[in-house]
């Protein structure tokens, strides 16, 4: 599990993230979530030697976006119970 | 060579727009326009609908296992804290380096498992063994960029099948 890079060095390869990661997680703050995943990835991408590049899209959906208003709306039902897809914390 | 995530929105990816705009001049000044269209493919995914993932080439990668399971786990916030929240077996994840390799290994696994079934004619075609460690890469080809020769494609997939 230790090693150089195991790519041949006539090849270069970049990963990007299009989007910063913050949204995606239970307990950490979108803010201090992007510094994480930021780390994550650049220790990803020395693992192979490639250059992991985040760019500053946010993934938190947009409220011009019709997605936006589907999730609100999503989220009311399940709190009122109305998509009734796990009974066990009834 | 691109190799991008696929999305069920396909061509209205930023990808693929970018695939074809990348040769026009002006539509972003500050850097030069490309001769050629660059070759892009999408990775697996298993989505049915619109249409099912065509398997245009297709990697064993038992070999390469390991490694892009190390990788998998640097993602510390993602694998080992997000993902089995989000799944429901989060109290599953293991604290030890070693025990979290294992763990994340076996999900990989597993992963590989519904590839196998999912491409199955494609594997077989390949005479690829159907057996519990195989695991595979696959790429489709967008048709929105530029069509390689097979022997392009040889080289930019070193041992596709």
């Amino acid at each position: 599990m230790v090693g150089s890079s195991p790519l041949p060095q006539w090849i270069a390869v970049r990963i990007i993230s299009v989007t910063d990661g913050r949204s995606g997680h239970h307990e950490l703050a979108p803010d201090r979530l992007v510094d994480v995943r930021r780390r994550e990835a650049r220790a990803a991408g020395e693992r192979v030697g490639a250059e992991y590049e985040v760019w500053q899209f946010p993934d938190e959906l947009p409220s011009s976006q019709p997605w936006r208003f589907a999730v609100q709306s999503f989220a009311k039902f399940d709190s009122l119970r109305l998509i009734d897809a796990d009974t066990s914390n009834q | 060579m691109i190799i991008t995530q696929t999305t069920s929105r396909g061509p209205e990816s930023p990808v693929q727009d970018a695939s074809y705009m990348v040769t026009v001049p002006h539509v972003c000044p500050d850097v030069p326009a490309l001769r050629r269209d660059p070759v892009v493919s999408s990775m697996c995914d298993l989505f049915t609908r619109p249409n099912p993932m065509r398997p245009d080439v297709v990697l064993d990668v038992r070999a390469e296992l390991d490694l892009a399971v190390q990788m998998a786990a640097c993602h510390v916030s993602q694998f080992f804290e997000w993902l089995p929240y989000h799944d429901g077996v989060l109290e599953s994840v293991p604290t030890s380096p070693t025990e979290r390799f294992e763990w994340l290994m076996a999900r990989m696994l597993a992963r590989h498992q519904q590839r196998r079934i999912h491409f199955q004619e494609a594997l077989v075609a390949r005479k690829l063994p159907l057996q519990e460690d195989l695991a595979v890469e696959v790429y489709e080809l967008s048709e929105y960029a530029a069509r390689p020769s097979s022997e392009q494609l040889l080289r930019l997939f070193p041992g596709m099948l």
